[in-house]
């Protein structure tokens, strides 16, 4: 039901203007400048990143059974359309609570390492308390061993008032949450001779659609983050968790190498040159760039007056199709400029 | 000396007090310098048999492994026990992961991994930096069962051998007829190889068939009989689907027995949840593919079911083998209703391409060849040639063996080709024969009337241990009779504050004030 909701709002914010692998590249969080692009200016940055787990033919799987279901009709050009009754059930979902929890942009990449340094450090408090230190390990990762490893010495001496204050914020955070999903959460809980419910098992003993369970967890962990930034004396143990989370790093490193050259003054052009990358590369990430910088230097790349003349256009469209507003301005506009404009304005 | 050295570190290392029958013996001869081929039964501890002599040896052991998972709960139970410089490296792992295994290649004292990774160039040319002074190959018996067609790559282990310097070599395999020891021996070209063969027959198992109708029977006989035994219980089928599907309708008529499902279709989280949960008594049935079950090692399994039966006997024994570790009387049922024959039939002639077809095969190769000698991606050719992977990779593999692909470019030559044609037909045909009589033997094994034990074993040695408990169905054993002990958990639905308590220890549950 959550899946099938928030794929039907993205396609409803997407109207004609995306085709439907957007939604899919949307949700997993691709690093791509199109990508992240379309979260901003369609206002769906709070479903960025929410399943990086979701597999491709499990998407398209759904995406089929919503055709079937006359909610959504697929256009020639893959975008897709809502039907009435999918109007209808976004409508009537609107005050689901739990999507209220996602905020994806900012927890896209805190999320998964947050959750599983909990799994983990659960798992080894409460077998330590019961010396057993011979459990096997429901996290492998080095980085998320080695973080726990490091708490656990931390805090080894004193160990019962570790996990008593754990389990008491872990508590306060669930009771935030509808009865289902604190049961969900905690079945899903390793500990001392126990091992947690799959997604499969637990989709199967509360009557919901396996898509569904890894977006329960990631909006209960959203809404836990958000509750904590709020309120850190309230969660000394999980401020911790804070520490060395990785920083939403916004954009990618090929773009971060761009900036530097860009920030010497050079231009897009002996960018290009220089790195052996198609001048289309380098504009893109400019554009990367212009989303997350708050004082671009828009005036470099387009004046003031064809700044202007793009927003009339965008608002005249009042469609975000680049094809559509190159079409309504001035031939020596290019779509570059286009893009950049819209990423400097963060339109919607 | 050495004695006491090898037992001092089985007690601090492995935390076990000593040897099991073979154990001893095969690690001498392994710290000697020999090679070794033991074949031991299923779940006689054949693994501590490389892993010691690793945890004591300066250089390199690597295992070759079949299965993911079977390397990773290997490497997390080494690594449980204190046993830390060990790593599992598979096709599947995160690139960076591997690349930082091998830069500290060096530091690991055992490497699991899989022989298609063995074919990896940056791996070999790595191994070759360091001393690799022993090379285990668990399962041995892959490089006969599986290797031609389903894993070629098995077969190149003894080329890999040779440019790893003529490492010592260990075999290990519970299911190995005379017929499989000679072909691992033979492509393993050592034929001096220390032979330690012991009989590998189950004296805890009981044997039983029962046959039935169809598939409501089927159901209807697992339900009757797991309603009146609650024991840890694996049931085996040969189709993902079915897994499922049984696993639904046991739990809506056994409602207080704790029931999944278990296949490699399944991502590896949840493969891993599954298992635990039953290791852990968490659960009492897995319905699950022959995925479920290689190095599987709890102890108190009870009843191993087969709703459909494995493709040759080798398999059934790994399966069952899973049974009565612990030694208490343990119960083998397989199921059969008229027609069964057909999935087994189905999965070989989608494992091997139909003699038949192969002329049509080579010529839409030499057409591809007219146009480019390069082979195009898998998928492409899978197109083109409307075969299935596994066909693919047999072809692949004889056709490399023949000249006519190399180093993934197809080589023509009139006179080699029509030779090689014919050799590879011939070759398909035999393979296919071979599949037919092992099937044939399982059946007939199936639909045996005298004793099943006697029969079951006689492929592999002459002789059985006397069986500790009933024989098999053939020799007047009755469900009536068998009284395992039975678990107890219950099945209590508690509020989520509960649960949490329960699991940190909270007030009634807290341990330290116990
Ligand atoms: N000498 C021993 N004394 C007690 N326990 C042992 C001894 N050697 C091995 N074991 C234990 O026996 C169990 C089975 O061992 P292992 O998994 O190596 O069996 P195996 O022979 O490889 O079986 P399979 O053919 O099913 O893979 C393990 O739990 C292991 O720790
Ligand atoms: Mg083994
Ligand atoms: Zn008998």
């Amino acid at each position: 039901m959550l899946f099938d909701y928030i794929v039907i709002s993205c396609c409803s914010r997407f109207r004609d203007g995306r085709s439907i692998s957007a939604v899919y590249h949307l949700l997993k969080g691709k690093r791509s400048i199109q990508t992240v692009q379309d979260s901003h200016i369609y206002q769906l940055n709070h479903f960025y990143g929410i399943y990086p787990t979701l597999q491709k033919q499990d998407f398209d799987e759904q995406i089929h059974k919503l055709v079937d279901d006359s909610l959504l009709v697929l256009n020639n050009d893959n975008t897709a359309a809502l039907t009435d009754s999918g109007q209808h059930l976004l409508h009537r979902q609107a005050n689901h609570g739990i999507v209220h929890y996602f905020n994806g942009m900012d927890y896209y990449q805190k999320a998964p390492v947050f959750l599983e340094r909990l799994l983990l450090l659960i798992q080894t408090v409460t077998n330590s308390a019961e010396n057993n230190f011979q459990f096997i390990p429901v996290i492998d990762k080095p980085i998320i061993t080695n973080w726990v490893k490091k708490q656990y010495h931390q805090l080894r001496h004193h160990q019962a008032v570790f996990r008593s204050q754990l389990y008491k914020e872990l508590y306060q955070l669930l009771q935030c949450c509808s009865e289902t999903e604190a049961n969900i959460f905690v079945d899903s809980l390793s500990g001392y001779n126990h091992y947690g419910m799959s997604s499969f098992q637990i989709a199967d003993s509360y009557g919901l659609k396996r898509v569904d369970i890894p977006l329960v967890k990631t909006a209960m962990i959203h809404q836990m983050l958000s509750i904590i930034t709020r309120n850190t004396t309230a969660y000394p143990i999980f401020a911790r968790f804070f520490h060395d989370l990785p920083q939403a790093s916004g954009i990618t490193n090929s773009a971060s190498k761009t900036k530097e050259l860009l920030d010497k003054q050079y231009s897009a052009e002996e960018i290009a040159a220089r790195r052996h990358l198609r001048l289309n590369t380098i504009y893109d990430h400019v554009v990367e760039i212009a989303l997350y910088e708050d004082e671009f230097p828009l005036e470099q790349y387009v004046t003031t007056d064809k700044q202007s003349e793009i927003l009339a256009a965008v608002n005249d469209t009042s469609s975000y199709k680049l094809k559509d507003i190159k079409w309504k301005v001035s031939e020596t506009i290019s779509y570059f400029q286009i893009r950049l404009v819209l990423a400097v304005e963060k339109i919607s | 000396m050495i004695k006491r050295k090898l037992e001092e570190q089985l007690k601090s290392q492995f935390h076990i007090s000593s040897f099991r029958p073979g154990q001893e013996e095969i690690i001498q001869d392994i710290m000697d310098g020999h090679d070794v081929l033991a074949i031991l039964p299923t779940g006689s501890g054949k693994s501590l048999c490389y892993q010691l002599p690793a945890s004591l040896s300066e250089g390199l052991t690597i295992v070759v492994s079949p299965l993911i998972s079977l390397m990773e709960d290997q490497v997390k139970q080494l690594k449980a026990i204190g046993f830390k410089a060990v790593e599992a490296l598979n096709s599947f792992m995160d690139p960076r992961e591997k690349r930082r295994v091998l830069q500290q290649l060096d530091q690991y004292k055992l490497i699991y991994l899989s022989p298609e990774i063995l074919q990896q160039k940056d791996i070999i040319g790595r191994l070759k930096q360091i001393t690799v002074d022993l090379l285990v190959i668990d399962e041995a018996h892959c490089i006969s069962q599986w290797g031609h067609e389903f894993r070629p790559d098995y077969l190149r282990l003894g080329d890999v051998l040779k440019q790893l310097h003529d490492p010592a070599v260990m075999a290990l395999s519970a299911t190995a007829t005379k017929e499989v020891q000679h072909d691992i021996i033979a492509s393993l070209d050592r034929p001096d190889i220390v032979r330690h063969i012991y009989p590998m027959d189950r004296e805890n198992i009981t044997f039983t068939v029962k046959k039935v109708e169809n598939d409501r029977q089927k159901q209807d006989t697992i339900t009757r009989l797991l309603k009146r035994y609650r024991v840890p219980t694996l049931i085996y089928f040969s189709s993902k689907r079915k897994t499922e599907e049984v696993a639904a309708v046991l739990s809506k008529h056994l409602p207080s027995h704790r029931i999944a499902f278990y296949h490699g279709g399944m991502d590896q989280l949840d493969r891993v949840a599954i298992q635990q949960q039953f290791m852990n008594d968490q659960l009492d049935i897995i319905c699950c593919t022959s995925a479920f079950g290689m190095g599987i090692n709890k102890q108190d399994i009870r009843l191993v079911l087969h709703y459909h039966f494995p493709l040759q006997i080798e398999s059934y024994l790994q399966e069952i083998g899973r049974a009565g570790r612990d030694g208490q009387s343990s119960v083998s049922l397989l199921l059969y209703s008229p027609g069964d024959e057909a999935l087994p039939k189905s999965i070989i002639a989608n494992e091997l391409p139909q003699a038949d077809d192969a002329d049509q095969l080579f010529r839409t190769l030499y057409q591809l060849y007219l146009k480019e000698p390069q082979l195009p991606s898998t998928d492409k050719v899978l197109d083109l040639l409307e075969v299935t992977e596994i066909q693919w990779r047999f072809l692949h593999y004889q056709m490399e063996k023949h000249g006519m692909i190399k180093n993934n470019q197809l080589v023509f030559q009139k006179q080699d080709w029509e030779q090689s044609i014919r050799e590879i037909k011939q070759f398909m045909i035999a393979r296919a024969a071979l599949k037919q009589r092992k099937l044939d033997e399982i059946t007939s094994w199936i639909h045996e009337e005298r004793c099943l034990r006697e029969h079951l074993y006689k492929g592999f040695q002459n002789n059985y241990k006397s069986p500790t408990y009933a024989c098999c169905s053939n020799c007047g054993f009755s469900f009536k009779n068998w009284v395992p002990e039975q678990t107890r958990a219950e099945k209590t639905i508690y509020s989520w504050e509960t649960k949490l308590k329960k699991l940190f220890f909270i007030g009634d549950y807290d341990s330290e004030t116990k």
